[in-house]
């Protein structure tokens, strides 16, 4: 389904400030399939999903989704086949128009010269239909003004309309992260719904250990833009937090494998 | 639930102050815990203070009581009052009360040292004297040439640390040397790979463990002597050299083999994750390419966890035999190897404890953690130091002679 190869971004390149966000990533995911990326803090998960999504163009490397490369398109024309979501719930929706303009915004997605969609009776019972699926009470409040609702209300609102369209991929960074504990565990559970129900080909970026290991169907781990760990499959099934944990604390421990360390080995590993 | 402790003899009093219910039982037997482990094997509840006890207090007492049996201690109730005296009638627990107040403590005699030369807390289990241990060196880290090995079976006096791998296995596993320990014929042996966990063969009558060793230093031995060792009065723990050195002097012999099996203050130790083995003139492992073949612990680690090493140290003159140690930092003149293993905590019985039955309850128990080459960090400044251990037990044997096997 998507094809990355070869991928690298540099951010500020030949300064001092140089860093190296991707690093030749190689990624293949399938159709269907939903991927949990996790790292450390700066390890290029965003960067990798901002890629995806065309936020820029990489240093080098190609993206193909289902056969097409769209490695030179803009953002704008990947949307029709990217959805994505934040983790800022105030990202992606506009607080002062009401949830109704906000989803038909979302029906529009990525149409060149959007049809105006008419908030007429029909299209409005279409829309009370699926955001009853959310059991937030919302479908009554559709006039209400998007800036009225929480945090949880917004994302859980922002990944339907992220999914409205059944993109070929669903791109979420971090988005539970803001939310209160409950919340966010709603948030995460619609997210496996919606992605089943769908059968949504999804990439989730995620600090939550529980949700990596809960929700999708592959872990893949990157420190420093290299995609270190690549749990899939009966990998997968069997990954617990610890495991992850250990995992963290290996990479963790071979960067503090210094010279000092080698020498010292050296010496004493007879 | 408040609890005061008081030392008597070689009691331990627990004064236990308001309601033993189910809010307060977990923190109960936590403590409890906590003395247990600090080597307070009998203890005596003084139970003047407790006002009320629920099922949820009897169960933490029962877990107290099974805890305590394992490790032939046991606990008394003092004092309860006729609610307490009654609950634990009725629940059939009437054997843990005491009918006087304190009992009188007998000093009880200290069992040991049949040889007065022996310090405290020091046992002579035979007085055969010192044996002859072996070593074999087929092949040396980072010098590139191609490792010989030579095939060893270990039995139940067999002690030994090197690298190597497992014979037994089927013709189309290739052997993967790595690091390796073998204590009273057990073998526990890493396979050298990123993610791996010890693995062991349990020496039986009828199914020896058997080695392919490339490195090898080992004695056919019942260790002689067994050392208790607790917490020293500053409350700090015993260095891997300080042990080697304790069990050098109180044999007066220059070459010790030893084991360890005690609670970890923290080790500090290397595990090869690529087997060093493999390497050859073209991919030497040149400065920080060394990551890719060794992982080091970085910080001390599994503290309070249950360490069971075994080591040979030597001291004095340069022998051969040292080419396979390490200079000591803290004792000029000392030569230690050692190799650890790691498991979950679980308390020792005090006094005289046999060394074959211990390990073998840890074997068949939750599985071991990891394999550490032990090493003494005495980088200035960032340096980890040396592993170091609470409590527990330390059995030697001298050795004579160190043979050279070709
Ligand atoms: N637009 C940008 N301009 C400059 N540097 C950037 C930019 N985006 C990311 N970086 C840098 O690239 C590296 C990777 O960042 P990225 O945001 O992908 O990490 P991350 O894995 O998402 O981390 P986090 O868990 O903190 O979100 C970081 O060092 C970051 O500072
Ligand atoms: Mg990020």
């Amino acid at each position: 389904m998507l094809e990355i190869k070869g991928l690298s971004k540099t951010f500020f390149a030949g300064t001092v400030n140089e860093v190296r966000a991707l690093s030749a990533v190689d990624l293949q995911i399938e159709e269907g399939s939903f991927t949990a990326i996790i790292g450390t803090n700066g390890s290029g998960k965003s960067t990798l999903l901002n890629a995806i999504a065309g936020s820029f163009l990489p240093d080098q490397g190609r993206i193909s989704v289902a056969n097409e490369d769209i490695t030179s398109w803009s953002e704008f024309r990947r949307a029709v086949l990217i959805g994505r979501v934040f983790q800022n719930p105030f990202a992606g929706t506009a607080a002062d128009m009401s949830i109704a303009e906000n989803i038909v915004m979302a029906m529009r997605r990525g149409l060149k010269r959007p049809l105006t969609t008419a908030l007429n009776r029909k299209v409005k019972e279409e829309m009370a239909e699926r955001v009853r699926t959310l059991k937030m009470g919302l479908e009554d409040r559709l006039d209400n003004p998007m800036g009225t609702l929480s945090g949880g209300q917004r994302q859980a609102l922002t990944l339907l309309m992220a999914t409205w369209l059944k993109p070929k991929l669903l791109l979420l960074d971090e988005h539970t992260a803001a939310l209160d504990p409950k919340s966010a565990a709603k948030v995460a559970e619609l997210t496996r719904q919606i992605i089943a129900d769908d059968n949504l080909t999804a990439m989730m970026v995620t600090h939550s250990m529980q949700q990596a290991v809960e929700l999708p169907d592959r872990v893949v781990m990157m420190h420093k833009g290299n995609i270190v760990e690549d749990y899939r499959h009966e990998q997968k099934k069997r990954l617990r937090i610890p495991d992850l944990l250990e995992t963290f604390d290996r990479i963790q421990k071979r960067e503090l494998f210094d010279e000092t360390v080698a020498d010292l080995l050296k010496k004493q590993y007879i | 639930m408040e609890l005061k402790t008081e030392k008597q003899g070689n009691a331990l009093i627990i004064h236990a102050n308001g309601r033993l219910d189910a809010s307060w039982s977990d923190y109960f037997a936590d403590c409890f815990e906590g003395y247990i482990r600090q080597g307070e094997h009998i203890l005596i509840i003084d139970a003047a203070g407790i006002s009320f006890l629920s099922s949820a207090g009897i169960r933490s007492l029962v877990k107290i009581h099974k805890e305590l049996s394992k490790l032939k201690g046991k606990f008394t109730i003092v004092n309860a009052n006729d609610f307490v005296v009654n609950t634990l009638r009725m629940t059939g627990f009437g054997i843990w009360l005491s009918d006087g107040s304190l009992p009188s403590l007998k000093q009880v005699a200290k069992s040991g040292p049949a040889n007065p030369a022996l310090p405290e807390n020091c046992f002579l289990l035979h007085s055969k004297g010192a044996v002859s241990g072996e070593y074999f060196i087929g092949w040396k880290p980072f010098d590139g040439k191609d490792p010989k090995q030579y095939g060893v079976e270990f039995n139940h006096t067999s002690f030994a640390l090197g690298i190597g791998s497992p014979a037994q296995q089927s013709d189309q596993d290739e052997l993967v040397h790595g690091d390796f320990l073998v204590v009273c014929g057990h073998f526990v042996y890493q396979r050298p790979e990123v993610k791996s966990r010890p693995d062991f063969i349990l020496c039986m009558d009828h199914l020896k463990p058997k080695a392919e060793v490339v490195q090898y230093l080992g004695v056919d031995t019942e260790l002689s002597h067994l050392f208790r060792f607790n917490p020293k009065e500053d409350g700090s723990g015993w260095l891997l050299s300080q042990l080697a050195v304790k069990a050098l002097e109180i044999t007066g012999s220059s070459t010790i083999v030893f084991v360890i099996l005690a609670e970890s203050d923290g080790l500090v130790g290397v595990s090869m994750i690529k087997s060093l083995t493999q390497v050859t003139d073209k991919n030497k492992p040149e400065g920080l390419a060394l990551r890719d073949w060794l992982s080091y612990s970085t910080e001390r680690i599994f503290t309070h966890e249950q360490a069971l090493v075994i080591g040979f140290a030597s001291r004095g003159e340069s022998t051969t035999h040292q080419t396979l140690m390490v200079p000591s930092s803290s004792f000029p003149g000392l030569w230690i190897h050692a190799h650890a293993t790691v498991f979950p905590y679980q308390p020792l019985q005090n006094g005289q404890i046999n060394l074959n039955e211990q390990v073998e309850k840890f074997l068949n128990g939750p599985p071991p953690k990891a394999l550490l080459h032990l090493i003494d960090d005495s980088r200035p400044s960032s340096g980890l130091g040396e592993s170091a251990f609470i409590r527990g037990a330390l059995w030697f044997t001298p050795i004579k002679s160190m043979e050279e096997k070709i």
